[in-house]
């Protein structure tokens, strides 16, 4: 009898590559809709006191500017002054003159200074202001005042961290814009040829790096809590199996291959147990599996299809979808097993549900009249909101910080991501070039 | 009497009686391996297995199909006409069901028929059923629709008395359709089993 390969070392697949180049994105962020009451701000190019390399500097200041733009611009929150708008151009804070851009009623200013230090490294300074404060005084009003080195094939994370900063500053939430996201690309969908890849991609869609390639399906993807590994199903061999494969390194583990259905893991918040389904008893079931001693734990029973768990940020409990009143709903049930509790009762179909990071609430997949749709409900009632109204939604992923939902979609024929804030204000688009993107999966980091 | 072992059998399965099998992935998936551990390490860029290829960066992978390739190829897919196979024993074989629906339909249960007789004449050979489902919806609901149809028939095989060990059985949800289009024909050819006979060996 085979044995089953438990470990499997690949070479390893750095995924924060060095690559700063601006090569296309995979995904392009679109915004479609943002907050009615956005703070008008505006970005002063950074300015660049240069050496020698004048070409690269300007195009390293640019690429700077044009990432925290687009990032904050993506966000929803904010609207930007127009640059050939702009009152001034000011470098220092000592050149700003507050009034003329309280006249063009910006709330918030952002300005930079860049210098090269040779070989590639730059000193990054930038700083944030509140203009009506600043007018009165320039000292109170300086919101942020930081300082950076780094190279110049570090511009988008460097760009990113400084999204985050003020973002973090102006709307009181941490910033996702340093954050990942995973899912599955299918080349060649409407042929014999296809290819599955799961991929991981900044938050905003750039510098792809594909982590896993298969003549057959790569389903749910599944992020541990610290950010370091992905879970998902995998087809090859012609079967169901799941693994936990490391990002930065591509060290892969099987961790489940029963006959029939292993599928649907879900990490616990603690990362030492994996929720998932398996069939072997007969019928679609939830178990956890401890990730140390591969002890397994039923924690449901009967004739229904249970499948999608999804643990509460406590751990104390998991939601999953059942058919056992007839079509899917949510439920929940303990993690040591027992009775399960229904969850949803609008509608004839809800599945794929997942906690926002407070608890609170669940985001879910409902199903209305033939239309699927990405909706949302309280655990204290069963009031259920929609947040999309497209008509063939699925598996929704909450952001880190529990502001936007990421989820797939269908746009012009083709399987594509979208994203929409929980509070249905902010939506964007992310159009994939090549392939069709399904199963997105958000990191924490 | 032999329906009354039938009718036991099949009770049996309800009631989830397992039985035990050769099949490499039946015992526990991640378990204590004899060699303990048994690492395997792989240089780099290669692979386990053909078909898959770990951590390797893809970098402009354009695969376009050419026009007529397309041509060639939609013409499976648009029409929906569902792919009908030839009742041979020991070719694929497509059954399909009905909206919400995992029984097998008189003409199905014929083929079937066909197909085990053939495996009991070669005990050698290995069927692979292969439960599908149409795309609406969850992706993981859908995998156990689709589990539910192949159920069915594994459940048909078994009692014309084959043998787990030739019987491999795999739910593929939505994640292969046959056909595309927000249309109840297209749906329908995508609430499909298929019966693969693999290469052994």
């Amino acid at each position: 009898m085979k044995s089953v390969n438990m470990f499997m070392k690949i070479s390893a697949l750095i995924l924060f590559s060095a690559f700063s180049s601006p090569t296309l994105a995979a995904l392009s962020l679109e915004l479609t809709q943002g907050i009615d009451a956005a703070i008008p701000m505006a970005t002063v190019p950074f300015h660049v006191s240069t050496a020698s390399n004048h070409y690269a500097d300007k195009a390293f200041a640019k690429q700077l500017n044009d990432i925290i733009h687009r990032d904050l611009l993506n966000s929803g929150h904010f609207r930007f002054l127009s640059s050939s708008k702009f009152p001034q151009s000011p470098s220092h804070m000592n050149q700003v003159k507050y009034a003329s851009w309280q006249q063009k009623d910006i709330d918030d200013l952002l300005i930079g200074q860049i210098q090269t230090k040779g070989g590639g490294l730059y000193q990054v300074n930038y700083q944030l202001l509140d203009v009506f404060s600043a007018a009165q005084n320039p000292a109170k009003g300086l919101l942020l005042n930081k300082s950076f080195n780094v190279r110049s094939r570090d511009v988008r994370r460097l760009a990113h961290r400084i999204s985050d900063q003020i973002f973090e500053q102006l709307i009181g939430k941490k910033g996702i814009f340093s954050t990942h996201i995973a899912y599955v690309v299918v080349k060649n969908l409407h042929s014999k040829n296809r290819r599955y890849q799961l991929v991981v991609a900044d938050a905003d869609g750039y510098n792809p790096q594909v982590l896993l390639t298969s003549s057959e399906p790569i389903m749910s993807p599944e992020w541990s809590p610290d950010g370091r590994k992905l879970a998902y199903v995998s087809f090859e061999k012609h079967r169901a199996a799941i693994y936990i494969q490391e990002v930065a390194t591509g060290t892969r583990r099987l961790i489940s291959a029963f006959r029939g259905i292993n599928g649907a893991p879900s990490w616990s918040p603690d990362g030492k147990e994996m929720a998932l389904v398996l069939d072997k008893t007969g019928r679609p079931k939830i178990y956890t599996m401890n990730l140390a001693t591969k002890k397994l734990r039923k924690l449901t029973s009967g004739w229904s299809i249970d499948t999608e768990p999804a643990w509460s940020p406590d751990g104390r409990y998991l939601v999953f979808t059942s058919n056992r009143s007839g079509g899917p709903q949510i439920y929940k049930v303990s993690r040591h097993g027992g009775g399960a509790k229904r969850v949803t009762y609008d509608g004839r179909y809800n599945a794929s549900a997942t906690f926002t990071p407070d608890g609170k609430e669940l985001v879910m997949l409902h199903g209305d009249k033939g239309r699927f749709m990405i909706a949302k409900q309280s655990l204290n009632d069963s009031r259920l909101l929609t947040l999309t109204h497209s008509d063939r939604d699925q598996s929704p992923s909450i952001a880190p910080n529990g502001e936007m939902v990421l989820y797939a979609t269908n746009a012009g024929g083709k399987q594509v991501l979208g994203m929409v804030s929980v509070d249905a204000t902010i939506r964007l688009r992310l159009p994939a070039q090549e392939g069709d993107v399904r199963e997105p999966a958000w990191s924490i980091r | 009497m032999r329906n009354f072992l039938a009718l036991i059998f099949t009770v049996l399965i309800f009631t989830g009686c397992t039985t035990t099998g050769n099949d490499d992935y039946a015992s526990s998936g991640y378990g204590n391996d004899a060699n303990g551990g048994g690492d395997r390490y792989a240089a780099a860029g290669q692979t386990d297995d053909d078909d898959v290829t770990v951590g390797r960066m893809q970098s402009g992978d354009a695969e376009e199909v050419s026009p007529a390739e397309f041509r060639q190829l939609t013409k499976y897919s648009a029409g929906h006409k569902c792919e009908s196979s030839r009742l041979v024993a020991g070719l694929e074989q497509h059954y399909y069901f009905n909206f919400d629906r995992s029984d097998v339909g008189k003409a199905d249960v014929k083929s079937i028929n066909v197909e085990a007789d053939y495996l009991l004449q070669h005990p050698s050979k290995v069927v692979r059923v292969e439960g599908n489902a149409d795309d609406r919806g969850s992706r993981e609901y859908n995998v156990a629709l689709g589990m539910r149809r192949a159920n069915s028939v594994v459940q048909m095989l078994k009692q014309a008395g084959i043998p787990e060990r030739q019987i491999k059985i795999v739910s593929y949800g939505a994640e292969k359709p046959a056909a595309f289009g927000e249309n109840e024909s297209a749906w329908r050819c995508n609430r499909r089993v298929d019966l693969v006979f693999p290469k052994v060996g």
